[in-house]
């Protein structure tokens, strides 16, 4: 059984490969490090794990962006192809083994759903393994945490790599946060060895130091493979119309720039753009994105969780940034080998061609990237 | 009577703009933000300044550099008063502690010009945004 379902994913990801040459959608010559016609290295896999369900997640109905759920579609207009396509194999992957950094302004290591997620915790600001959100507004870390590695423990919703190593970074996004602190930041993921990256924040005008920091970490780190530094794109400042990238931290070139969809497949109106962007992911415009909340009284609402509908749900390219992390993790787990340029042709390549606007000859357009990233399409690739 | 002087002479050198440091190979020129239009600040020295694009920015006594080569690295130590806070692992890469933050703008600036140094800027307070 296994052997079939390793031959049909096999011959999926030929023939795609085929369609992908053929369209022209080919990223570029053999010296481009993120052809799409690269040669993943295949060898030593695991074997293919046994599928997962999510379905006893109780609000795993509301999670639009990674599924396709008829009834909720149905009810709320949703555009059937709105999702990230994460089904079937998809299932098969979880994250197992993958360490996620997530670099954010505090988390609830306390919450139901991320027990046995969190591995290990560093507070730049203070130099201890306290992460604990120190305001009433630091909640977007565990909503962005719970995105990317919810478990799959029949509570709330389900992450995207439900069983991910999350190595959670805190910084003061306040009045005190320094060049020197960030840099510290990617300094610890380095040292933890992690293999992806996700900061759901930014600056519009990223420094010399930082970025070499950044830089350094996605080139050198994961023992020379390299690190998939993943950052939003930005939510168009404070008209909340897209802006260009322009020099952003998700402008570098060695980082994964995500922008944000909506419940119609489209790219959201306040999603920057430009030729930096690479990816777009749903993000919440007309519905949110049901996630982690603060648990108790603490939080954006009363209880653990902020829901799709919520007064305050979550979204923004905040929210589409951990949703390519956790697709980035599942990647790494399907396939160890994977260097970042790997993961990012995968991720890139394997997108579909959404919002009926031109793409160039690399596949790339400036308001979508290279297309809204498609999990089981890029899983089929890199097996 | 000569403390007051210097800080006559300092008021005015501010007030006419001279202040900048280096991102990268880019001049990033700052204004003075008088401190009590700050909101909140440190415990101990920050400077505040605008940049042309609005954006607030801190400076605080240190700075962050990265040398091509290591060969002078001590002799910069010395020249510039600067003192070792912390060698980061992304090569050559630096946190630096001067005096003040004035000395560490001047630092920085002078650090720039050197033919072995690859960036050198103040460690700077900067708004980043949640998204």
């Amino acid at each position: 059984m296994r052997a079939a379902a390793f031959i049909v994913s096999l011959s999926a990801s030929l023939l795609l490969s085929i369609f992908v040459v053929g369209c022209g959608l080919a990223g570029g010559s053999d010296s481009d490090p993120y052809s799409c016609t690269r040669d993943y290295n295949k060898s030593n896999l695991p074997p293919l794990p046994n599928t997962t369900s999510f379905i006893s997640n109780p609000l795993y109905y509301q999670q639009w962006s990674i599924h396709y759920d008829r009834a909720f579609y149905e009810s709320y207009g949703i555009s059937s192809a709105a999702s990230i396509n994460l089904d079937d194999s998809g299932h098969r992957f979880l994250g197992r083994s993958v360490k996620v950094a997530v670099i954010d302004d505090g988390l609830d290591v306390t919450h139901e759903d991320l027990v046995g997620a969190v591995v290990a915790t560093y507070d730049v600001q203070t130099k201890t393994t306290n992460v604990t959100p120190r305001t009433a507004e630091d909640n977007h870390g565990t909503e962005v945490t719970g995105i990317i590695a919810a478990r799959n423990n029949d509570k709330g919703p389900v992450g995207v790599a439900p069983a991910a190593q999350i190595y959670f970074i805190r910084m003061p996004f306040d009045s005190t946060l320094t060049e020197s602190m960030i840099i510290d930041a990617f300094e610890k993921a380095k040292e933890w060895g992690v293999d992806v990256i996700n900061c759901s924040w930014g600056s519009g005008d990223v420094s010399a130091p930082i970025k070499a920091a950044i830089q350094d970490v996605a080139v050198n780190g994961r023992g020379g493979k390299g690190a998939v530094v993943v950052f939003s794109a930005g939510n168009g400042g404070y008209d909340a119309i897209g802006d260009p990238i322009g020099n952003d931290e998700s402008g570098i070139d060695e980082v994964i720039a995500v922008g944000a969809t909506n419940i119609y497949n489209e790219r959201t109106e306040y999603s920057n753009y430009g030729p930096q962007l690479d990816i777009m992911a749903p993000g919440g415009e007309y519905l949110g994105i049901t996630t982690l909340d603060r648990t108790g009284t603490a939080g954006e609402e009363s209880g653990d969780y902020v829901y799709y509908d919520s007064g305050n749900a979550f979204g923004g390219t905040s929210a589409s940034a951990p949703i390519v992390s956790g697709v980035a993790a599942l990647l790494i787990e399907a396939n160890p080998n994977l260097t970042r340029e790997d993961v990012y042709s995968a991720i890139t390549c394997g997108a579909d061609k959404i919002g009926g606007v031109a793409y160039d000859y690399r596949g790339h357009n400036e308001y979508y990237g290279y297309g809204k990233i498609n999990a089981n399409r890029s899983l089929e690739t890199v097996r | 009577m000569k403390i007051a002087a210097i800080l006559l002479c300092g008021a005015l050198w501010l007030s006419a703009g001279e202040y900048y440091y280096m991102n990268g190979d880019r001049r990033v020129d700052l204004q003075e933000v008088p401190s009590a239009a700050v909101k909140h600040s440190l415990k101990g020295g920050v400077l505040y300044f605008e940049k042309r694009d609005g954006e607030q920015v801190g400076v605080v006594n240190r700075i962050i550099v990265k040398f091509a080569s290591m060969e002078n690295f001590e002799d910069y130590l010395q020249r510039f008063n600067l003192k070792q806070l912390k060698k980061y692992s992304f090569g050559n890469m630096y946190l630096l502690e001067a005096p003040t933050p004035k000395d560490a703008i001047d630092a920085a600036n002078a650090l720039y010009e050197q033919p072995d140094v690859l960036f050198a800027q103040p460690d700077l307070i900067r708004h980043w945004s949640l998204r």
